[in-house]
């Protein structure tokens, strides 16, 4: 039920009582009027210029590239190496666990140690109702699977991979929209 | 993908809670739809705290947004995405301030009680003039009350928000808030 109402005045969900400022009478007698179609004037207002500074916005974001760790992929017998960067292996987990309706990635770490790949950490926020221990068993085949094809570790020194998965939060529908 | 959302804009419909995880894991679509829903209210903050000044509310807006991609991955979710963005703009706003108007700012020198005009100018002003009316006003304003004015009336955040975006306690933000709302009421009255 909507309170406070009167000339001039937006009506006041209960709600947010405590917040009316108790001058209220007071302004209007002192010319509230004005002020709340000013206010309403700016409220609707859409800034000029926006579309421009948010192009601009997007456009440097794209330049900003992410702290990464090199990940040593194969090492061949004549000493040549092939490295690859976290974030090409982070964006490849996103993609793999942004495709079901059950879970979504929260957090991704990868542990490197002098370019060897030793384990990936994949934080989840699961959908209500989702079996766990099966959701965590199922990311950590997928993850290793998808990581495992892209570091081979072939010649390298690298020991397995290990993936640890931590569901951090359960919400009550599709994870990767709410 | 085998089970993507309907529509090729689902990211459009997701929660800023959705968009934050996965922006933070470099997914640049979700920070494109962050700027989209949360930079115009940035931006019109920003240019009514600047004095109207497009210019500078532009650059602040574009360093509070960027400096949000780099340090999402800071962000705990203790304040709502639009609080903690609305806190940067604020900041940014406040730095520029600092090094271009070197001027004090005392809340209490500019808070005299303006007398009402006693003219009766127009009845139906254009919301252009009205706005301009309101800026003229608003730069009259000490910072503060500026800031929890537009913040509040504009942009809707709650006292709570507003504590948290500008860093202050609530019973500070009500003291501005009120201060801020009775200067403004008695400057708009010539409008009437």
């Amino acid at each position: 039920m909507a309170v406070n109402e009167g000339p001039g005045r937006e009506p006041v969900e209960p709600e947010d009582l405590d917040e009316v400022d108790p001058l209220d009478d007071e302004l209007v007698a002192a010319g509230v009027g004005p002020l709340q179609r000013a206010t309403r004037a700016a409220r609707a207002e859409e800034p000029s210029g926006w579309s421009v500074l948010a192009d601009d916005v997007k456009r440097r974001a794209r330049t900003i590239t992410r702290p990464d760790h090199p990940v040593l992929v194969r090492l061949d017998a004549d000493g040549s190496r092939t490295v690859v960067s976290s974030r090409v292996l982070l964006a490849a987990v996103r993609r793999l666990l942004g495709s079901a309706p059950t879970h979504a990635p929260d957090d991704v770490v990868f542990r490197v140690d002098d370019e060897r790949l030793l384990a990936v950490e994949v934080s989840l926020v699961a959908a209500f109702g989702v079996d766990l221990v099966t959701l965590a068993e199922d990311v950590r085949a997928q993850v290793l699977e998808e990581i495992g094809s892209i570091v081979t570790g072939e010649g390298t020194d690298a020991p397995p991979l290990t993936v640890d998965v931590a569901v951090v939060d359960v919400v009550d529908g599709d994870p990767r929209v709410l | 993908m085998d089970h993507e959302p309907a529509g090729a804009d689902w990211l459009v419909d997701a929660s800023d809670e959705a968009l934050v995880r996965q922006a933070r894991l470099g997914e640049e679509a979700a920070f494109r739809v962050i700027v989209d829903r949360h930079g115009p209210g940035m931006y019109r903050y920003a240019i009514r705290l600047m004095h109207g000044s497009n210019h500078d509310a532009a650059e602040v807006t574009q360093e509070a947004l960027i400096s949000a991609w780099k340090s999402l991955a800071s962000f705990e979710g203790r304040s709502s995405l639009r609080t903690w963005l609305f806190r940067m703009v604020h900041r940014r706003a406040a730095d520029l301030q600092r090094h271009r108007r070197p001027t004090p700012i005392d809340d209490e020198l500019l808070s005299r009680v303006v007398r009402p005009a006693t003219d009766n100018p127009l009845q139906d002003v254009l919301d252009s003039e009205l706005l301009g009316a309101l800026q003229q006003a608003l730069d009259e304003l000490p910072w503060h009350q500026r800031a929890t004015w537009l913040l509040r009336e504009v942009e809707g955040l709650s006292y709570a928000e507003i504590g948290e975006a500008l860093a202050m306690p609530v019973g500070s933000v009500r003291g501005h808030l009120h201060r801020g709302r009775r200067v403004l009421a008695e400057r708009m009255a010539r409008w009437r």
